[in-house]
């Protein structure tokens, strides 16, 4: 057998479960994560000590603003928040139809405590942003996501970081105010850092 | 040119549901990624010139959305990918360990060894569903088969 053979013959074993009707097509019904309610029952955020956002650990569900990430910005929604009991709580959010992807604005403090960003403030300058010093050169970066790709933005440059990103590290070089620059993202999506050097 | 959803459907699910496993590594976040792929056709009044034109817009679409997927805080409770290959039928022993020798690439290496042995699709078709350069997709495919033949052997032949 050649290897496309061995590949597909292997691959053939996966079998979806669910008939998609064309009718729910055509009706735009969707039954994925994408529309109507999403259902973070996995995601089970352990907090350590207090926590300013889970005032309510003895109540076994309440409803918070908080905010949320839809397709990289910054929205104050409810989000329905449950305690699990143990320590852990699950959070529901209402995911609007036309919104590709959702994520918390979530950080990890100094002490290992992790932590959801309220306040749209912190959010901007911690998570949708990072202002950077290079040399004598305040330079704007930004990791932004749209239509299922993520950008670097560098002074107004777009750079297409989608698949390079998927390992947690991206570098490159790039060119601004007539000289040369090498950046470095690091991290995931939800919290990362971004250097920026000047070339020697 | 358009062409009836349902007739997409036929046609491609499958080989829309497999891409999307293998960036998701599960079922059903896969099945919803083909379903809102083809709402998304459907609801996208674009023209296309030819089916596989079609084809590679499904794809990239279905790509783009399964990334969406994995990438997003928000999960669903998700079933062990060694409990789901469990439930899974092989033809063969070399078949269940080359599935999961793949799926445990690193992602930018499995999507391209994907498109090209199961896509049958050629360097310069990967290029333009990946919209990586040609050079960049080569270099993905010598590393993601060295790293498969690393692993399986001799059950993996060198490709010239």
């Amino acid at each position: 057998m050649t290897n496309k053979e061995k590949y597909q013959q292997a691959f053939s074993a996966l079998k979806a479960s669910r008939k998609i009707e064309v009718e729910d097509i055509i009706m735009n019904k969707s039954i994925g994560f994408t529309r109507g309610i999403a259902v973070a029952a996995a995601i089970a955020l352990c907090f350590v000590g207090s926590n300013s956002i889970c005032y309510a650990a003895t109540g076994n569900t309440w409803v918070e603003k908080m905010v949320v990430f839809f397709s990289g910005q910054a929205t104050e929604t409810d989000v329905t928040v449950r305690d699990l009991g143990n320590g852990d709580y699950s959070y529901t959010v209402e995911v609007p139809e036309d919104e590709a992807s959702v994520s918390m604005g979530f950080v990890t403090e100094e002490d290992g405590t992790e932590t959801i960003i309220t306040d749209p403030d912190l959010m901007a300058e911690g998570m949708n942003g990072a202002m950077t010093q290079s040399g004598n050169v305040e330079l704007h970066v930004e990791v932004v996501e749209e239509n299922g790709l993520l950008w670097l933005v560098l002074e107004g440059q777009r750079l297409d970081i989608t698949e390079d990103f998927t390992d947690g590290e991206v570098e490159g070089t790039f060119s601004a105010n007539g000289k040369e620059y090498k950046y470095l993202v690091t991290g995931t999506k939800e919290e990362y850092g971004v250097s920026v050097e000047l070339c020697e | 040119m358009r062409q009836a959803v349902q007739e997409l459907i036929e046609r491609y699910q499958h080989n829309l549901f497999v891409a999307a496993f293998q960036i998701c590594k599960n079922q059903e976040d896969a099945e919803d990624v083909v379903q809102e792929t083809f709402i998304q056709y459907h609801t996208t009044k674009k023209e296309y010139e030819s089916e596989e034109h079609i084809r590679a817009w499904l794809l990239r679409v279905a790509i783009n959305k399964a990334k969406n997927v994995s990438y997003t805080f928000w999960r669903r409770n998700k079933q062990p990918l060694e409990d789901y290959i469990e439930t899974l039928t092989f033809e063969s022993e070399e078949s269940g360990e080359l599935f999961e020798t793949v799926l445990g690439l690193p992602e930018k290496y499995r999507i391209v060894i994907h498109l090209f042995y199961y896509e049958e699709y050629s360097v310069q078709e990967i290029a333009k569903v990946l919209k990586l350069s040609e050079s960049n997709v080569k270099v993905r495919l010598l590393r993601g088969r060295k790293l498969l033949k690393d692993a399986l052997k001799e059950e993996w032949e060198d490709d010239k």
